[in-house]
């Protein structure tokens, strides 16, 4: 359907006759069906790849000038405000070992797949934000600790057994040497799971 | 009027050999599907509906999740699509599958707390090559004689249009960037000490992944370094279209960027393969293999 074969130009021409007046002009520049053979393409094929490319530009800059984010188009806003904040807040997830009960972090990518660190904070942060949080903790928390035991077991990652999980909020003020990265100044518990 | 036409159409259509378009299918399907070869993308079959915050593409498709296996099996179809849209095997049928299939694939985790923007250029350089005659060189369409089209001497505009738009979204995506970060921050993005204080705080294991090293860290205490590496990275997204009208500035903006990429990962940690991977569509294979061939020839 998308090959267009030069005998089948006039159809596809007709099929095509309203794209022609948008991405092109007015009705007297469109008058001419015949193939190109400057270009080796269509008319109808060369408007159908114009109406593309618009399509994409005109979705990008909607975005842009909405200030919006409608994937796979974006405003790609990632950096972008000015950064005046001395401390770091982030939501994170630690676990509690089964053997001595010691919390350690789950920040390795392979103890919290399918999520990355920066997925998954923003994923509590939503969470932690929506009108049904009770309830979304008390989903969510279970299944991250299935999903960790069930990979340890399978040998998917090398983390300790588990007997618990605690969502936390952090806040580290900025150190030159990020010494304080196990230690954040201040901590709010958001929600947990423990197992016997 | 019929001047910008005639500027649009030789600009997007001007004649050129399948070759090129044929390298760059290849080495663009072959290399994403070794990039997410083994991403674990079955795992999300897994994730509770409690992380459930679906994007708007899914919110109004009504497309649902399924469990691991189910998931498998569209994970399974989409890397065979991206094997024989690389091989050239029925290269059209290929690529609209591995544009379909590649929605829905690299837009699910989107739909579980956070969008990360690095697969979105991904699907849209698919959906360009799914509307391409990608097949007709270097293709095992073209061995087997399945296409007629692309000859060794053939030219068409078909062949040149699909490299260029890949280019429009590069430029469109790195100058939106840009332009973001203007909106936003504004002159202060440079002139403060935001740049210095970013990259003190992806110390803290912040992003997707962690900084390959400390210089992110040591560079954070010299803030006008800071600003001048600040400088460098909006003149590099908001320069980037230039790279589409100039030759000189594509040997300036698409390297630059890759170097920012690399920078990104080394010092901050955010991955941006799938970036890097478009890049190659900059690259004039066929002049490539022209002199390569060239030089065997010689006997080198």
């Amino acid at each position: 359907m998308l090959g267009f074969g030069f005998g089948r130009e006039r159809l596809v021409a007709v099929r095509y006759s309203a794209l022609v007046l948008v991405a092109v002009g007015s009705p007297e520049e469109v008058t001419s069906l015949e193939v190109s053979n400057r270009f080796g393409m269509t008319v109808a094929r060369r408007v159908t790849v114009t109406a593309l490319l618009l399509l994409l530009i005109g979705a990008h800059l909607v975005d842009l000038v909405v200030d919006s984010e409608q994937w796979p188009f974006s405003n790609y806003p990632m950096y972008s405000w000015k950064e005046t904040q001395h401390f770091i807040e982030s939501q994170r997830l630690l676990g509690v070992r089964a053997d001595n009960g010691q919390e350690i972090s789950l920040q390795p990518r392979e103890f919290t797949e399918p999520f990355d660190q920066s997925r998954l904070a923003e994923a509590f942060k939503q969470i932690d934000r929506a009108p049904d949080a009770a309830e979304r903790w008390s989903k969510a928390m279970p299944n991250l600790f299935d999903i960790y035991e069930r990979r340890r077991r399978a040998g998917q990652h090398s983390g300790p057994a588990l007997r618990g999980m605690r969502a936390y909020f952090t806040r580290h003020e900025l150190d030159p040497e990020a010494r304080n990265l196990e230690h954040p100044e201040h901590r709010k518990l958001l929600a947990e799971i423990m197992r016997p | 009027m019929s001047r910008l036409r005639e500027s649009w159409e030789r600009f997007w259509f001007e004649p050129v050999t399948a070759s090129n378009l044929g390298i760059c299918r290849a080495l663009f399907y072959g290399l994403v599907l070794l990039l997410y070869g083994f991403d674990g993308f079955t795992a999300w079959g897994d994730v509770s509906k409690a992380f459930w915050f679906p994007i708007q593409l899914f919110e109004w498709l009504s497309l649902p999740v399924p469990g691991p296996s189910a998931l498998f099996v569209v994970d399974a179809a989409w890397k065979l699509s991206l094997l024989a849209a690389a091989l050239g095997l029925g290269t059209r049928s290929a690529a609209v599958v591995a544009f379909v299939l590649g929605i829905y694939r690299l837009g699910v985790p989107q739909n579980f707390g956070k969008i990360h923007h690095f697969d979105a250029m991904i699907v849209l350089t698919l959906g360009v090559l799914a509307f391409a005659r990608s097949g007709d060189a270097w293709s095992l369409d073209r061995r087997f004689g399945w296409t007629q089209r692309g000859g060794a001497t053939a030219v068409s505009g078909e062949y040149r249009w699909p490299v260029r738009a890949v280019w429009l979204i590069m430029s469109l995506v790195f100058f939106a960037a840009g332009f973001s970060k203007l909106r936003h921050g504004g002159v202060g993005w440079i002139a403060s000490r935001s740049m210095s204080l970013i990259l003190a705080q992806h110390a803290y294991e912040v992003a997707n992944a962690n900084p390959i090293t400390h210089i992110g860290l040591w560079l954070s205490r010299y803030p006008h370094l800071c600003a001048l590496l600040a400088l460098v990275t909006l003149v590099t997204e908001a320069g980037y279209p230039l790279a589409m009208f100039s030759r000189r500035a594509r040997w300036i903006f698409p390297p630059g960027m890759i170097c920012a990429l690399i920078g990104i990962r080394v010092m901050m940690g955010p991955t941006f393969p799938q970036f890097v991977i478009c890049h190659l569509f900059w690259v004039p294979w066929d002049v490539v293999a022209d002199k390569l061939r060239a030089w065997r020839a010689k006997g080198g």
